[in-house]
């Protein structure tokens, strides 16, 4: 059996604007030391599965599916059992580092709370472990900055503290939501490396949401294709960087800058998102998509496969791979 | 393009900025972080000037210390000509209409309690006198501009996804139209088709304005398309400085150089990533005698220990502090 299980997830949030459907329909399974990355539009509900995963969503939001860790469903779990689940199986790195540290108390406080808390330490033990987590993520001079308040820290210093403590309670899943994005690309690598050592040698498993490419081409077994709040495609990580089907997932890869490539006008994809408060009822990408037609706008796209365990959201599949992705997009 | 006789929009001389750590004992002196170590570059109206290098190195120091947002250990910033810290209060706010920056925590700079529409035209207010109907017209273009809707003025920051906020902060610096624009990672929270629009849109003022650009990124292709220039920073120094494309091509600086290998690349299915560095980062509490990069530096011999390397001219505009410049590999 699965480690977890996602049914049919929904997430509705309040807005100004009346109720938005941030997340549709979204299902999926992760397997104990396997990974899966998530990438797609910015806003287009990356966040909010993993923090229905978490039962972090803001005030006001609603759920519906199911979300099955083992035999238990985190979205009817009482709060103070799903309190010890967030402790000691599941853990989050969160996008917002400044926001998600107390800028009242020092790092090591904050590192070393879970460890007396959940792991039961000493408070010099716990000083020493504290230490041993932030000079694992990168810090330098670790035992000084102990005594630092988050300000005082660099943003990608920061990040690193958020990996530390998530990493302080050796969860059996690590979300980590766009864990590297304050990072330099050397030490992003080692992290991405101490991350891929937990999830080979512990079996630890991994939920990573990330829209650097590059990362999630490196380091997922399986990747999730977002968009408008649903999964327009999913597949293996070879098998869908090899054959990109979905025309939104082609267009986001004419989009990406290439270190020593011309200097050209990037590809964009035209227009903007659609309103979550006022989705239209076909395919979400219909009113940015090049190949749309009538067909799209009056139904929502089946999944469709494309290979062995890749599917795509979308009826024009065969135009859509026909062409090159800068050429669907200018 | 540039006559020689231009004045910069931005000349950093010398720029030095030490930290004062909390005293972790009574009666012992309290530690220091040093975050700049004598930084000195010039950017030219109209072009664009790239700061990368490793994560706590003191590239938002520089900024903030450009931005006037904090007060440097010693050195100078002239922005257009100007002394910044040499200014009166008056004049420095009347120079600031000129300069905007995006910061690297969109979360932590958009006040919560007020509506989109407010934080946006917030320079504005503060820098000319514009009427309430040209007000809105102003916030609605720019937030067109950055890939937002018009409507999104009426809705409060925490509404939005974390790239949407960080679009937020691009508007809200694009909006008086300033001369200098200094922007700490504004695209790093953007998925590659937004930060495409945005990276455009950020060219298209320069052509159109000839808006100059400070830009700090981690991400080389995104320096590499939008910046004339590069500077890479270790420790709170310039290590290597020169045109982009010739720099990225060909590093003279064996950091720069594991900076290149590190970067990944998405290609067909799982593959290996780079070798990461190895060693810890020198400390930076202390200042070492010797290269700050030595302990990790793959080349380093005998002499990189006992003997700072200056920053020496290569020729042609490229500037490199290893005293082995010229044997750094190729790639
Ligand atoms: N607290 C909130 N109240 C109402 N709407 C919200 C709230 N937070 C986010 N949203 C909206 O929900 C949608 C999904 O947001 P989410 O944070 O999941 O996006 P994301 O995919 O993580 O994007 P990004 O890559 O920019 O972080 C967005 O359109 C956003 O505007
Ligand atoms: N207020 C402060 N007090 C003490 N130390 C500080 C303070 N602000 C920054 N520092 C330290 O100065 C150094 C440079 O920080 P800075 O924020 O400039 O780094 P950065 O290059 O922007 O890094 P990143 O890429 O991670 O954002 C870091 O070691 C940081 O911890
Ligand atoms: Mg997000
Ligand atoms: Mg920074």
């Amino acid at each position: 059996m699965s480690l977890l299980r996602v049914e049919n997830l929904e997430v509705t949030l309040q807005t100004s604007v009346g109720p938005a459907r941030a997340v549709r329909d979204v299902s999926f399974q992760l397997e104990r030391g396997q990974s899966l990355g998530i990438v797609g539009e910015s806003g287009c509900g990356k966040s909010m599965t993993a923090l229905a995963l978490m039962g972090l969503l803001p005030e006001g939001a609603t759920t519906a599916g199911r979300v099955m860790l083992g035999e238990d469903d985190l979205l009817t779990m009482p709060e103070n059992e799903l309190c010890g689940v967030r402790g000691n199986r599941l853990a989050m790195i969160f996008q917002e580092p400044m926001t998600s540290l107390n800028p009242l108390h020092t790092i090591g406080a904050q590192v070393m709370e879970p460890l007396l808390l959940h792991r039961g330490l000493h408070k010099s033990e716990a000083r020493d472990e504290a230490y041993r987590l932030l000079d694992q993520v990168g810090i330098p001079n670790a035992k000084s900055r102990l005594d630092n308040y988050p300000h005082q820290l660099s943003g990608g210093q920061r990040q690193r503290v958020m990996i530390a403590l998530a990493l302080s309670c050796d969860p059996d899943i690590l979300i980590a939501d766009e864990p590297t994005t304050a990072l330099d690309v050397t030490i992003q690598s080692q992290i991405l490396d101490l991350i891929e050592q937990l999830v080979s040698r512990l079996g630890m498993s991994l939920i990573l949401i990330s829209h650097d490419l590059g990362v999630i081409s490196e380091s997922v077994d399986r990747v999730m294709v977002m968009y408008g709040g649903t999964v327009v495609e999913s597949g293996p990580t070879q098998s869908l960087f090899h054959a990109l089907a979905h025309p939104y997932t082609r267009g986001l890869f004419a989009s990406m800058p290439r270190l020593g490539g011309k200097r050209e006008r990037l590809t964009t994809i035209p227009g903007t998102v659609p309103d979550l408060a006022d989705l239209p009822t076909g395919c979400t990408f219909a009113g940015r998509c090049p190949l749309v037609t009538e067909a799209c706008r009056a139904a929502p796209p089946p999944r469709l496969p494309v290979a062995d365990g890749h599917e795509a959201a979308c009826i024009h599949l065969d135009l859509a791979t026909a062409a090159r992705p800068s050429e669907l997009f200018s | 393009m540039n006559a020689p006789a231009t004045v910069p929009v931005l000349a950093v001389e010398e720029l030095q900025r030490h930290y004062t750590l909390p005293r972790e004992h009574l009666f012992r002196e309290p530690g220091k972080v040093y975050a700049l170590n004598g930084v000195s570059f010039e950017i030219q109206p109209g072009r664009s000037f790239g700061v990368v290098g490793e994560s706590g190195c003191g590239k938002s120091t520089l900024a903030r210390t450009v931005m006037a947002l904090e007060t440097p250990t010693a050195g100078t910033v002239r922005i257009l000509g100007h002394d910044l810290f040499d200014l009166d209060k008056d004049a420095l706010r009347a120079l600031r209409r000129h300069f905007q920056m995006v910061f690297q925590d969109p979360y932590g700079s958009l006040d919560p309690r007020h509506k989109v529409g407010r934080v946006v035209a917030e320079p504005l207010t503060v820098s000319d006198e514009v009427g309430a109907r040209d007000r809105v017209e102003k916030v609605a273009d720019v937030l067109r501009s950055v890939g937002l809707k018009a409507a999104d003025m009426d809705k409060y920051p925490h509404e939005f996804s974390g790239g949407q906020r960080q679009r937020i902060a691009i508007a809200r610096a694009l909006v008086t139209r300033p001369e200098l624009i200094v922007a700490d990672e504004p695209v790093s929270a953007l998925d590659v088709s937004v930060q495409a629009q945005v990276l455009n849109l950020m060219r298209d003022l320069q052509d159109s304005f000839g808006v100059t650009y400070m830009l700090i990124s981690h991400d080389l292709a995104v320096v590499e398309y939008v910046c004339d220039e590069v500077a890479v920073m270790y420790l709170g120094r310039i290590v290597e400085r020169g045109r982009t494309e010739a720099l990225f091509a060909r590093p003279s600086h064996p950091y720069t150089r594991a900076l290149l290998d590190a970067v990944p690349r998405p290609g067909v299915g799982r593959a290996k990533r780079g070798a990461a560095l190895k060693g810890t980062v020198m400390s930076q509490t202390a200042l070492g005698t010797g290269c700050a990069f030595a302990d990790r530096c793959p080349m380093a011999k005998p002499r990189c220990l006992e003997e700072a390397p200056p920053l020496r001219d290569l020729g042609d505009h490229h500037l490199s502090a290893c005293h082995y410049a010229e044997d750094v590999p190729a790639g």
